[in-house]
């Protein structure tokens, strides 16, 4: 207590010399303003609750003076009900369940080490790989869905371990409101609340992201309000403490699902409006301005970030077999893949090696031909791009001409047999379709079937007239080859080419217009281009290169790789991937559910198949503590509104005077803005929404309305119906748990047997809304 | 705090009474410095005349800066001039050229077609176009001449365009000296009005604009009126409730319904209103000398007069045009039936109500609006399909959508006791009248679709064979009509919405809205899906008749037949109709796509990187062009002022008041309010889909333009006077010189190929020398000048489309038939190169709703499965392509994603930004 006197040293907002208290008056902006004279604390609330032990949680034990209760003691109680309610039974449905299936495999690529895609970051999964590694797993099961887990998979002992994280989240919600300033018995209450709700419990007994990524939420939360408590105290060693402790939390939160991406929201818009007020402090030196600034930028923007690429460097050491999902990747990431197909061939291309052309242009696929003609322009057979693999996708490319030995069309020497030799860039080479014996071929006569302002390209038999022009020589250019590829020659996978038109000097490009569907199975336009543009479209790899005279090499030590380049591609892919994820609004789909239906739990979710013998799980909510959570934030905006007319008129009570609105406001806004940071933007995501995704938005929503009953209480009970109040509340809540906790522990009966279930009609408990 | 108390001393417009103010200076620095409440109020003491004097609520953001404007004669005659050249500079040449120009060939069309009554349809609300009208029909315009496309003559065919275009012309020439009152309400003095007026008045492309028929001069009219009754009513606050008061409140609320129902941009009016409104309301709680009924008072005042007004107006105007558009027409098709039959000449449909068993029915999609479900005589051909007869949805009522209702497979209905009423569940079979066949379903795929949910309807059956379970569906009725008895029970025509559910499959026959190949004749296709959300799946029964020979009876119960119960649509009323407008304007908004070469995305405007081809002659033509001094320096401004405000928010916070030469509150509060009533005309274009063009920023560029005059003011203020004044005169005389620069392709005068080239200042601008004397194009046609379709809401497309069913040898014309006359001549007009017409540049641009020529929105799933060709082999070392989307979109759960991305692709993704089919002449360039 004696640390916060009147003779402070560190003054920390402290703004005003003067106030503007008397004249009834306060600015908007005054909000923040202390209505005491230099020197007194920011924080008038610091000597207001005896039984308030500040530095908590330190190490140093502190007894509480309430009901000789220790802080300890109240945690041991609070976790030991928290872990009964989310282990009880746990391992009852003994085959794998709702998205065990993906999330129990994903773990299990960490064991298999092979290379998998997903929407999340890697940090979550991987915990979930570390369980089944410390289960003793081997990573072969596969966690179908369904299946029953074989004795080798201690399913048990993985749902424990991921359950850890919902038993966490109880200890946690009570230091927070400690934090906070509230006494203990208002912090064991909003503890009981987040226990006590049956989604989150439910969803934290399973092998599902949900629970770590509710856990390191709260953590972000938690630490967040413990920074909060050092504010008046900054650069002191505890405030160092939590501000980076807040930073790591963060990069944990977000490298478990971008979801987490609103915790950092969160705490920077605290940060803002922190630096914002020492902004508006013309006392605060320059100095000390600039190391609030830098100690934040270290400990929210760098450290978060540093964990967030730490895991994905481990994610890729750890994944080093090759699987088809990492065809995004870059190929210098892809080759060094264990296992891949790619990864060893012929290094120098050769005359008579057999390749295959892989446009840039994303959609176009392979550079193709096939046995159908162009039904328009030259009407010979047709060039396509093409997206599988299949032999017509194969040339063999020929050396004609060398590098420099040619200045226009009429040096091109037609009858100028193919010369041996590694190619180079830019020599004459000549591309003969393989399963077709036709040469790549064209003519400006001819304008391309759907672009017409571009050349057709055609194949030409080997055997005609046409074979003999020189129209069938292209020069190879290299663009842009790999660092250790810039040796002249021309190599699969490293050194994109462009192949050039003897005679007309066009360019081969993919148009991006499909053909028609009738003549041309809608396969992708190739054409040639006048000029010299190195786009996307006009660059093509070579593939696959096949060369049975030829050894080959490991093309992973020609290629290079990048870390960033890795981490970025791959961020890039999720994000594509997660905007994929769009829902068909023709469709119903039980599992989906709008963002507008999650506060009131309009649309509880199904989690198994709901047939009379198997163990029913049901995600529905502790409804007292949804629906109240929802009333409290909805409410909320008006009431600040409120308060903010009568300040703005001068009614506010004296309550404004004593600081203790202030010490309300920022409380409520931290939980409030939690709330509303992390629901609020998912009706601006086109993506399908679930449930569950409002978990972590309940979370602070539940505390949010602890914190409101509260103050709300204190403000307008006396002390016996506070308690009324408290234990009330704490014990309605309970029941209700209880009450619904056969759909939570599982119900293996009949769903008919259980009554009293469906408190809204639009619950699935009974039957399916639109079952047809 | 020296600065603060300058800054009221200079004030021009100070000359407000004393005492008026209640607020006290409190409120002047609410935003400005929250932190220096003391000494201002030591300042208000001390000087209070002066702080008193003027009042300003800068709350961001900033309403209006008001002071009572002392109105004098000098305002009278200033008024009067600027009137006097804004009248010549707008109507000069106005009839030049003689020739449709532009969009001229929509709105003269539409205006037209309020003269002889016909329905249209467009995606701009009405009270523009009825302008025109009225205007034409004052001039004498008789609705005939079509406006069919670019240059043909007006004068051959005897149109008074002139008159026509004289109204848009005038309320062109209105906007100056209503920017002149804007200005001077303010607080500004004389000559900066007549500065901001002259600005105005001298702005190529607002004059262009203003002398064609084209909906934005009646749009910028009603935009400058708003925000000038809007500043009137902020000179008033000292007498609050007073009639004046009130007058120019509601003028405001009723100049916003206008410029709404011109065009949608008018809306954006409403939040810049609307923001200085709360914010005034927000100052005035402080204020304790108003009762809460007081502030109340002030809240319902505004809430009735920006409100209630606009909308009662915007109401108003669509009631108007109902009542001036009562025959059907060709856009009639793309209305509800409700709607439809409103219309004289529509829609009517009276059939028998009862649907039996043995009744003939036809089918329509309730919510799609395409059609009726059909079948005829041809085979499915796609790789998964049966290769059974083809089921789909067609446009036009024709004898393929009879179907006739029998029993369930292997039951009959016990028909003793007359015929029997298909009740609610109840199992039926349909069989296609023209060719036997029943409506079947089962485990194969439909043409466009191949998720495992959705499966492929059919027509099967042959002689001798009684069909199968597979021929079963139940009727699961969604809901009757609440004024029809019975209707919830037993299936009636038009009053019963019902699904169809396959007995054995459990799916819903499913509207899809995909078009499918030339080989179905591209109608609409119709499948059976999964766990089908009720609204694509909703079915009505359209006409029903129970055949004398099936219902069993005799000559006798004929009677009876004849006397059955009638059912008919109910006609939309009043708020039906314009609820349903109004949907329908917004889905064609929104999907309102295109590649005009002259479309510009908002990011081009404020610098006027180019402008828009209109028309092109011999030696003369029409580009609608800005004047580019006004433009850049509109920008500047606005940009500096932005600029400027940060700077003083930041110094603010940090205790340093600049007062800018005294005019630090009077600029702030004015120039603020007309940034934000920019930015809330500018920025939301950004998040527009839909094809833009650089008229769009034209109500924005008026208030940047107010923004400029107000920044010239700031720093001419601490300079004397004369140098003010020429300050003045140089700045105007520079941007008359622009104007008579660009004039030539404002007016179409003929001009020369080398002046033409040596006015290109910036190398984006591309107006077409050719068409200059001394040009070589002047003979021909510019290339390639076919415009792309315009895009139209998918859903409404295939009724208007002119489909070929072969097994149809007349498409009966019930709604819509007529359409392919009209989309013929679409074709031609938006062809824009009549022969004959020797060489235009401006392709017409299809504002209106188009739909015609929208082709059907392909999505990713139906383009991938269309494009699969079976790969030969399998490679399984095959790298895939790495594409945009590698991940199909996931049936049930979210976490599908994980396990799907882990599988080879099973189909190839088109990238969507490239459609099939689309266009070919997407390089227009002129």
């Amino acid at each position: 207590m004696s640390s916060y006197g009147p003779a402070a040293p560190v003054i920390f907002y402290d703004q005003s010399s003067s106030g503007s208290g008397g004249n009834g008056h306060e600015k908007f902006d005054d909000l923040h303003l202390p209505q005491k004279p230099v020197g007194f604390s920011a924080y008038p609330l610091a000597d207001r609750l005896d039984d308030d032990t500040i530095d908590y949680p330190s190490t140093r034990s502190q007894r509480a003076r309430s009901r000789g209760i220790s802080e300890q003691t109240m945690i041991i109680v609070l976790t030991l009900i928290a872990a009964f309610t989310k282990l009880y039974r746990i391992g009852r449905r003994d085959n794998v369940s709702w998205d065990e299936a993906h999330f129990g495999k994903f773990g299990a690529y960490y064991l298999n080490r092979t290379f998998y895609h997903d929407v999340h970051p890697p940090l979550a999964k991987m915990l979930v790989g570390f369980s089944e590694l410390l289960a003793g797993h081997n990573g072969t099961f596969e966690f179908k869905g369904g299946h029953n887990y074989p004795a080798y998979v201690n399913y048990r002992f993985m749902r424990v371990f991921n359950a850890l994280f919902g038993i966490a989240l109880t200890p946690m919600a009570y230091i927070t409101f400690r934090q906070l300033r509230l006494p203990m018995r208002f912090a064991a209450m909003a503890a009981l609340f987040v226990t006590f709700d049956n989604a989150i419990c439910v969803m934290s007994r399973f092998i599902l992201l949900d629970a770590p990524l509710l856990g390191f939420t709260a953590l972000a939360l938690t630490m967040l309000a413990c920074f909060y408590r050092q504010r008046s105290q900054p650069f002191s060693p505890l405030w160092w403490r939590y501000l980076l402790l807040t930073g790591v939390a963060l990069g944990l939160v977000s490298s478990s699902k971008w979801v987490g991406l609103f915790a950092v929201a969160l705490v920077g818009l605290y940060t803002i409006a922190e630096l914002y007020e020492m902004f508006c402090n013309v006392h605060m030196p320059v100095n000390t301005y600039v190391r609030h600034w830098t100690a934040r930028i270290l400990a929210l923007i760098v450290i978060p970030l540093f964990v967030y690429m730490l895991t994905f460097k481990m994610h890729f050491s750890v994944l080093n077999r090759y699987h088809g999902s990492a065809n995004f990747m870059p190929m210098g990431f892809q080759v060094r893949l264990r296992g891949n197909p790619l990864g060893k061939q012929p290094y120098d291309i050769h005359t008579g090696s057999y390749v295959r052309l892989h446009s840039h242009d994303s959609g176009t696929g392979y550079l193709h031909s096939h046995e159908h003609k162009y039904p328009v322009g030259s009407q010979r057979q047709q060039i396509t791009g093409y997206g599988y693999a299949d032999p017509n996708n194969f040339w063999a490319i020929d050396r004609r001409m060398v590098a420099g030995s040619f200045n226009t069309a009429e040096d091109v020497d037609m009858a100028a047999a193919p010369i041996e030799g590694a190619i180079q860039d830019g020599d004459l080479v000549s591309m003969r379709h393989n399963s077709t014996s036709t040469y790549l071929y064209s003519e400006s006569r001819f304008a391309a079937p759907m672009s017409s302002k571009y050349h057709e390209v055609s194949a030409v038999s080997v055997n005609s007239t046409e074979a003999k022009h020189p129209n069938i020589m292209w020069v190879v250019e290299v663009v842009k080859p790999e660092k250790r590829m810039k040796d002249g020659r021309i190599h699969p996978l490293g050194t994109p080419i462009r192949l050039r038109n003897a005679v007309s000097g066009c360019v081969l490009l993919s148009t991006g217009e499909r053909l028609d569907k009738d003549w041309g199975w809608g396969q992708s336009e190739i054409a040639c281009e006048k000029g010299g543009k190195m786009d996307e479209e006009h660059l093509w790899t070579i593939e696959r290169h096949v060369n049975k005279n030829m050894k080959s090499t490991n093309l992973g030590q020609h290629m290079s790789s990048s870390f960033l380049r890795d981490f970025a591609v791959l961020n890039r892919q999720m994000w594509l991937t997660n905007n994929a994820l769009i829902p068909d609004h023709d469709k119903h789909n039980v599992l989906e559910s709008d963002p507008l239906t999650w506060p009131f739990m309009v649309y509880p979710m199904r989690m198994v198949g709901w047939d009379d013998r198997s163990i029913k799980y049901l995600e529905v909510g502790n409804p007292l503590l949804w629906w109240g959570s929802a009333i409290a934030c909805l409410v909320f905006p008006l009431q600040v509104l409120y308060w903010l007319a009568c300040w703005k008129r001068g009614t506010l009570g004296s309550r404004w005077r004593g600081g203790e609105l202030r010490e309300y406001l920022e409380g409520a806004l931290m939980l409030w803005g939690g709330w509303a940071l992390h629901y609020l933007p998912f009706f601006l995501m086109g993506r399908v929404t679930y449930l569950h995704h409002y978990l972590p938005a309940l979370y602070f929503g539940i505390l949010f309305l602890a914190y409101q009953l509260y103050f709300v209480s204190t403000w307008y009970l006396g002390e016996r119906s506070i308690r009324k109040v408290l234990y009330g509340s704490i014990m309605l809540v309970a029941f209700v748990f209880w009450w619904f906790s056969p759909l939570t522990y599982g119900w293996d009966k009949p769903i008919k047997q259980l009554k009293g279930m469906q408190w809204a009609s639009s619950w699935p408990v009974y039957e399916d809304r639109f079952e047809l | 705090m020296t600065t603060s108390a300058g800054a009221t001393t200079n004030e021009p417009g100070g000359h407000m009474p004393k005492g008026h103010s209640m607020r006290g200076s409190a409120n002047d620095n609410k935003s400005a410095s929250p932190s220096v409440p003391k000494v201002s109020q030591t300042d208000s003491s001390s000087s209070s005349v002066m702080s008193d004097s003027v009042q300003v609520v800068s709350f961001a953001p900033p309403a209006p800066y008001h002071a009572k404007w002392a109105y004098t004669t000098t305002d009278t005659l200033a008024l009067v001039l600027i009137t006097l050249v804004a009248i010549l500079v707008r109507c000069y040449k106005l009839s030049t050229p003689d020739k449709v120009v532009f969009d001229e060939v929509h709105f003269g069309k539409f205006a037209g077609k309020y003269l002889n009554g016909t329905y249209f349809y467009d995606l701009h609300p009405p009270l523009a176009k009825m302008m025109f009208a009225a205007a034409g029909k004052m001039a004498g315009y008789d609705g005939v001449f079509d406006f069919k496309s670019i240059g043909l003559d007006y004068i051959a065919a005897g149109v008074p365009y002139v008159g026509m275009r004289l109204m848009p012309a005038l309320l062109g020439a209105v906007t100056v000296p209503a920017t002149y009152v804007t200005v001077r309400a303010c607080g500004y003095g004389l000559d900066t009005g007549v500065l901001a007026s002259l600005l105005v008045c001298f702005e190529n492309g607002l004059v262009t604009q203003s002398r064609l028929i084209l909906l934005d001069s009646p749009l910028v009219f009603f935009t400058v009126l708003s925000l000038a009754c809007w500043a009137m009513f902020w000179t008033r606050q000292h007498a609050q409730f007073t009639p004046a008061w009130w007058f120019w409140l509601v003028s405001t609320g009723a100049m916003m319904g206008c410029a709404a129902s011109c065009k949608w941009v008018g809306l954006f009016l409403f939040p810049v209103v609307g923001l200085s409104t709360v914010a005034d309301l927000w100052d005035k709680i402080a204020d304790r000398s108003l009762t809460p009924a007081r502030w109340a008072a002030h809240f319902l005042a505004r809430a009735v007069g920006l409100i209630l007004v606009p909308l009662a107006v915007y109401l108003f105007w669509f009631q108007v045009h109902f009542a001036l558009l009562y025959k059907t027409g060709d856009a009639a098709g793309m209305m509800t039936t409700e709607f439809q039959t409103t219309l004289a000449g529509g829609l009517n449909v009276t059939t028998d109500r009862d649907v039996y068993y043995g009744s003939e029915i036809r089918m329509r999609t309730t919510n799609g609006r395409n059609g009726y479900l059909h079948s005829h005589a041809h085979a499915w051909q796609h790789d998964k399909g049966s290769g059974q007869q083809q089921v789909t949805i067609y446009g036009h009522a024709d004898q393929n959508n009879l179907w006739i209702v029998e029993p369930a497979f292997n039951t009959t209905a016990d028909a003793s006791n007359g015929p029997v009423p298909v009740p609610k569940d109840a199992t039926i079979r349909l069989r296609h009248k023209t060719t036997g066949k029943y409506l079947h379903s089962h485990d194969k795929r439909p043409a466009l679709s191949s998720q495992d949910t959705k499966f492929e309807l059919s027509g099967y059956g042959f002689d001798n064979f009684a069909g199968d379970s597979n021929d079963n569906f139940r009727i699961e009725i969604l809901h009757g009509d609440k004024h029809s008895e019975g209707s919830d029970k037993h299936v009636q025509a038009i009053y019963t919405r019902f699904r169809l559910i396959h007995s054995n499959l459990h799916c819903a026959v499913y509207n899809s809205r995909k078009k499918l190949p030339k080989w179905a004749f591209e109608q609409i296709e119709v499948n059976c899906m999964r766990n089908c959300m009720p609204r694509m799946s909703t079915w009505h029964v359209e006409y029903a008749r129970l055949p004398s020979s099936a219902s069993g009876a005799s000559a006798s119960a004929e009677g009876d037949l004849a006397a059955r119960p009638q059912a008919s649509y109910r006609k939309l009323g009043l708020w039906g109709k314009i609820a349903e407008y109004n949907r329908l304007m917004a889905d064609s908004n929104g999907s309102l796509t295109g590649d005009h070469p002259f479309a510009a995305r908002p990011q081009h405007w404020p610098w006027l990187r180019r402008g828009t081809a209109y028309w092109g002659g011999r030696g003369n033509f029409i580009y609608q062009h800005g004047n580019p001094l006004v433009w850049w320096g509109a920008l500047g401004s606005v940009l500096l002022f932005a600029a400027l405000r940060s700077v003083l928010f930041v110094l603010d916070k940090r205790r340093i008041r600049p007062g800018l030469f005294g005019q630090r509150r009077k600029y702030l509060s004015a120039a603020g309010f007309f940034v934000v009533a920019w930015a809330g005309h500018y920025v939301p274009f950004f998040l527009m889909g839909r094809e833009l063009f650089v008229h769009h920023y034209f109500p924005a560029l008026w208030m940047a333009i107010l923004v400029l005059a107000f920044t010239l003011d700031l720093f001419t203020a601490g300079v004397p006077r004369f140098a003010r004044l020429a300050a003045y005169f140089a700045v105007a005389a520079a941007v008359l010189y622009a104007f008579e620069t660009f004039s030539y392709i404002t007016y179409a005068r003929t001009w020369s190929k080398d002046a033409c080239v040596r006015t290109r200042w910036l190398k984006t601008w591309d107006f077409d020398c050719e068409h200059a004397f001394g040009g070589v194009r002047s003979t021909e046609p510019p290339p390639e000048s076919t415009p792309k379709a315009e895009a139209a809401a998918d859903k409404v497309a295939a009724v208007d489309k002119v489909v070929v069913d072969d097994t149809v040898p007349a498409a009966a014309a019930v709604g819509g038939g007529a359409d392919a006359v009209e989309g013929a001549e679409k074709a031609r007009a938006d062809g824009g190169n009549e022969e004959g017409i020797p060489a235009e540049i401006g392709v017409p641009f299809a504002e209106e709703f188009n739909p015609e020529e929208k082709p059907e929105e392909e999505t990713s799933e139906a383009a991938a499965d269309a494009v699969y060709v079976k790969p030969e082999y399998d490679d399984p070392t095959a790298i895939k392509v790495a594409q945009a989307s590698p991940v199909q979109a996931p049936e049930s759960v979210a976490a599908d994603i994980g396990r799907k991305s882990n599988q080879p692709a099973t189909g190839e993704t088109i990238d969507d930004k490239k459609p099939v089919g689309s266009a070919d002449d997407k390089h227009v360039e002129l």
